[in-house]
């Protein structure tokens, strides 16, 4: 059953072939089946025509076909609850190894009519289900559990609604081609921090530092939540960013060599839990392992960038993702 | 699972589904499960509002137990429609306690389909069909609240929802309906419904009522093919009574029924029947059935004609009558003997009356024509408010004191008098009559029409229909029973009938009536076949019509996804939108394709690079579209100035 059902996953691969972005649902490769209530109606609609026929009532048979042809329609409905539909900006946020990803996907109804229940499923973590509105669009988020460093690949995301009465299930499996990044498990807070030679004082910044408040300007991404000026946020208005005039910017370089006698894990942690540490204290640092030097810089794709240094870091092989659960 | 409010919301269209669907029930039931329905919806609300849990599962357990023995205690049993019902609606508010999650939701609205399926059953009259439709519509939107995960649907939204759904499935059932090959039933035995009221019965017991229980209720309706035979021939013909004890007549009690086989001869009456569920298997026919297309139907030794099932449902039939042919030339001894038989020392005074008219009257058809004379000459009444006729010798009374009857006095007297002459007689029950209605051009008969005659066997003649009331008011028999009555006996709808307006609109109704009866509840497997032939199938059989199903069906689904696929198609862009993307499937033609983060000034930066030759049109376009979608006021001016541009915008 299984493999059968795998077999079928596969099929559908291969047919459709990698998803582009955004990318319209056709109706080829929407799938409907019965539920297990339409089953059950099914049921209940022989038991109805016996007794029609038992009666030999006229009017019996009239409400059989009747609800015989509800159900037909239902079963047009739900499939058109799905074709049609856009799927855009499918991407997985980084996560540290251990932690819950998140698939992060934008469902757009570009037709005419509303779309309801409609339920986005990943390795049987199911999002709450969306309506939309006409030309409503709905960002639905999914955790993916991650359980290893390295690159975090999708195998296939789900799409199915019931609508209207539970009676069909109608789905179809999204293949999107992108790929998310696993960084390495931190090490504890309790973790020794770098030491203090790794202080080099270079690269100061003679407008950034900590010693004197110097003013306030907007927020900007990448700058450390320590500097938000919450006061002023809570009243309303623009987040706004504390500046410090002085000169007092450390500088580390975190260095893969400092850290003798750790395994390469040990390492990646202990180096992890330091960028971290770094990036919220809004210090600047560089990042050092074997065949890679990244300069100081304080941002947030910097420390991005340093933290998938770190993932990717002599990646075994890809997929790096959890067994099947 | 959901929260309170919704809940609410959820319930609140469950109540109202499920009330309406037993709501036509609830009166042919025992108070107390009216009752009971009435507290259990009640409660399973306040249990909402309140936040209350269901209740202990073995009180629950008790209560449908309970429920169940109450069920049994009232009406003897389970089966059968009205006690079926009764043990659903039971299970049903057993049900409603324990409605907390999506699928018991879903079960209760399972149970109302079948609520309205047994009130089809019931009581198919045409209000049931707007009241199915309503009742459909409820509970299926009820099914598709029940079913959803978020909150329930805006009540507006989904109700239009659905009726937008069961239109669609209209066709789908009308076909299902016109070409589902109909298996006859019934598989298993029901019990009968007995009741009802019918003018026709298997026993006759002149002078036991004092008066006759009418009834304006239709009977059946008769569409004649070709002539209408003439009043003093609408004898529908029941049950034929050959057994006397003095005061009753019966049917005999074991009978070879077998069929018989009728010469057929003289001019004939074609005609189609619509027949009212009787609990009985007599098919009403005139005299005398040649050749009928109800499959399984015979006919008896006394040329009624016979179903092998009682008529539970509204039954449609086509007959052929052939009313002068000679019926019964040669009968055996036993039966000339039978229809001879008089009980002893009963009735004393009417044999010697017989004897000696008998005496006066060596020939047959004079003793007859005396005796008919008899009721004419002297003072005999006809009245549906005759005395009772008390005592031994009814016969008697009625004969020589209360000399007031009906139609069962006079076949009764007039049979006696017959079998004390030495003629054979039988008393023949039926319908005498129907009323002609101008705007369908059918005949409907009613209870009322129930009537009772004799006929008397000659030797060479065979058998021979005397009808004694006709002797005594034969406004009966060529007019109506209200004509043939004195005006201070009640008719049913005599007072109707005194008023034009109201007997126009009567009219209007039952023609309405007769073409549901006649399309819709008799529609059975020989109009199925009827219908395929005049679609032109030569010899239509239930192939041929699975075979015009199956092409319908497919056909209708087709329909019905290109319909859901158009009202899903996206929304008409606006015109500048769609000019501007005219003029992209022309630049990506010669190669220049947007990227989708390309705007309109960058996309003109690479496509002059690409195609200097047309450098001009493509910044013209590009600036006009750039005024039309952003500036503040874009003129109509440049509207047309862009039509104009991309006319001659040809790469």
């Amino acid at each position: 059953m299984r493999l059968a059902r795998q077999a079928l996953r596969d099929w559908a691969l291969r047919r459709q072939g990698k998803d582009p972005d955004p990318v319209t649902l056709h109706r080829r490769r929407i799938y409907i089946i019965p539920s297990g209530l339409g089953i059950g109606f099914g049921l209940v609609l022989f038991a109805m025509l016996l007794a029609s026929m038992n009666y030999n009532s006229s009017m019996g048979f009239a409400l059989t076909f009747l609800l015989a042809g509800v159900g037909m329609v239902a079963m047009h409905w739900c499939h058109q609850n799905l074709a049609g539909l856009v799927i855009r900006s499918v991407r997985l946020r980084p996560a540290f190894a251990g932690e819950d990803a998140r698939l992060e996907l934008c469902l757009e109804n570009l037709s005419r009519n509303p779309r309801y229940e409609l339920l986005i499923t990943n390795r049987g973590h199911p999002a709450p289900p969306v309506d939309l509105e006409p030309g409503e669009s709905s960002t639905i988020s999914v955790p993916v559990e991650t359980r290893q460093r390295g690159v975090l690949r999708l195998s296939r995301i789900n799409l199915a609604t019931g609508f209207p009465f539970g009676l069909f299930r109608c789905w179809t499996w999204l293949h999107p081609d992108t790929f998310g990044v696993v960084y390495p498990h931190p090490g504890g807070p309790a973790d020794p921090p770098p030491p203090h030679n790794t202080d080099t004082g270079g690269a100061q910044d003679q407008h950034r530092g900590e010693e004197d408040f110097a003013g306030l300007r907007n927020f900007r991404p990448g700058d450390s939540p320590r500097h938000v000026a919450w006061k002023a946020a809570a009243k309303g208005g623009d987040l706004l960013v504390k500046q410090f005039a002085g000169t007092d910017v450390s500088t580390h370089w975190l260095d893969w060599a400092m850290l003798d006698g750790l395994d390469v894990e040990q390492r990646l942690s202990r180096l992890t839990r330091w960028i971290i540490d770094a990036h919220a204290h809004g210090q600047a640092y560089g990042l050092r392992v074997p065949g890679t030097e990244i300069p100081p810089a304080i941002s947030a794709s910097h420390r991005h960038h340093c933290l998938s240094t770190l993932a990717l870091y002599e990646a075994t092989s890809d997929p790096v993702e959890p067994a099947r659960v | 699972m959901f929260s309170p409010g919704e809940h609410l919301r959820r319930l609140g269209w469950t109540a109202a589904a499920l009330s309406v669907s037993v709501a036509p029930h609830l009166p042919r039931m025992p108070v107390w499960v009216s009752l009971l329905t009435l507290a259990c919806i009640g409660w399973r609300m306040l249990a909402a509002v309140r936040g209350w849990k269901a209740p202990w599962q073995l009180l629950r357990l008790l209560m449908a137990g309970a429920g169940f023995v109450a069920i049994v205690a009232t009406y003897g049993t389970v089966n059968g429609i009205e006690a079926g019902t009764a043990l659903l609606v039971v299970m049903m508010d057993m049900k409603l306690l324990e409605t907390w999650r999506r699928r018991d939701y879903q079960v209760l609205m399972f149970i109302s389909y079948f609520l309205i399926m047994a009130q089809l059953l019931y009581e198919p009259s045409m209000w049931t069909l707007p009241f199915m439709i309503v009742a459909v519509w409820l509970s299926t939107t009820t099914l598709m609240q029940a079913v959803r995960q978020g909150p329930p649907i805006p009540a507006p939204k989904a109700a239009r929802m659905v009726a937008t759904m069961l239109l669609l499935s209209l066709p789908l059932m009308l076909v299902l309906f016109l070409l589902f090959p109909r298996v006859p039933g019934p598989f298993w035995a029901m019990p009968t419904r007995g009741g009802g009221i019918s003018g026709l019965d298997d026993v006759m017991t002149p002078g036991s009522v004092n008066a006759l229980s009418l009834s304006d209720a239709v009977a059946f309706r008769a569409s004649f093919d070709g002539p209408v035979p003439p009043a003093i021939q609408r004898y529908w013909r029941g049950p034929v009574l050959h057994v006397f004890d003095g005061v009753s007549w019966r049917e005999p009690g074991s009978r070879p029924w077998r069929s018989l086989d009728m010469p057929r001869s003289g001019p004939e009456f074609r005609y189609q029947v619509t027949l009212e569920p009787s609990s009985r298997p007599w098919l009403l026919a005139l005299d005398y059935p040649g050749e009928w297309s109800i499959s399984g139907a015979y006919l008896s030794t006394d040329y009624q004609l016979l179903s092998r099932r009682p008529i539970e449902q509204l039954t449609g039939y086509s007959v052929v009558s052939y009313p002068d042919t000679l019926a019964g030339a040669r009968i055996g001894q036993r039966e000339k003997a039978m229809d001879l038989l008089l009980p002893d020392e009963r009735n004393p005074r009417a044999l010697t009356l017989a004897a000696t008219l008998r005496v006066q009257h060596a020939d047959d058809d004079d003793y007859i024509q005396a005796v008919l004379d008899r009721f004419t000459l002297q003072p005999y009444v006809y009245t549906l408010r005759p005395p009772a006729l008390r005592g031994s010798d009814p016969v008697d009374a009625f004969l020589f004191d209360t000399r007031r009857g009906f139609c069962e006095h006079f076949a009764s007297a007039f049979a006696v008098l017959m079998r004390a002459g030495g003629i054979p007689t039988r008393v023949v029950t039926g319908y005498q009559g129907g009323e002609l209605n101008p705007l369908n051009n059918r005949m409907t008969i009613r209870q009322s029409d129930a009537h009772a005659w004799t006929e008397v066997w000659l030797a060479e003649a065979g058998w021979i229909r005397v009808d004694p009331t006709a002797a005594v008011a034969p406004d009966r028999i060529e007019r109506s029973l209200a004509d043939a009555l004195p005006d201070s006996d009640l008719v049913p709808g005599r007072f109707m009938r005194s008023l034009p307006l109201l007997v126009k609109l009567q009219q209007r109704w039952d023609a309405l009536d007769s073409a549901w009866n006649e399309w819709v509840l008799a529609y059975g497997p020989d109009r199925q076949i009827a219908l395929l032939r005049s679609l032109g199938v030569d010899n239509p059989d239930w192939r041929s019509l699975a075979a015009a199903l199956g092409v319908s069906v497919i056909a209708l689904l087709a329909g019905i996804a290109a319909w859901t696929a158009w009202r899903y198609r996206p929304p008409r862009r606006d015109q500048v939108q769609r000019l501007y993307r005219r003029y992209l499937e022309r630049l990506a033609r010669r190669g220049v394709k947007r990227a989708p983060w390309e705007g309109p000034l960058v996309l003109a930066d690479r496509a002059e690079r690409a195609l200097p030759a047309y450098a001009g049109a493509i910044r013209s376009i590009t600036r006009s579209y750039v005024r039309l979608r952003y500036e503040a006021c874009a003129s109509d001016a440049e509207l047309v100035k862009m039509q104009r541009l991309l006319r001659g915008f040809r790469p």
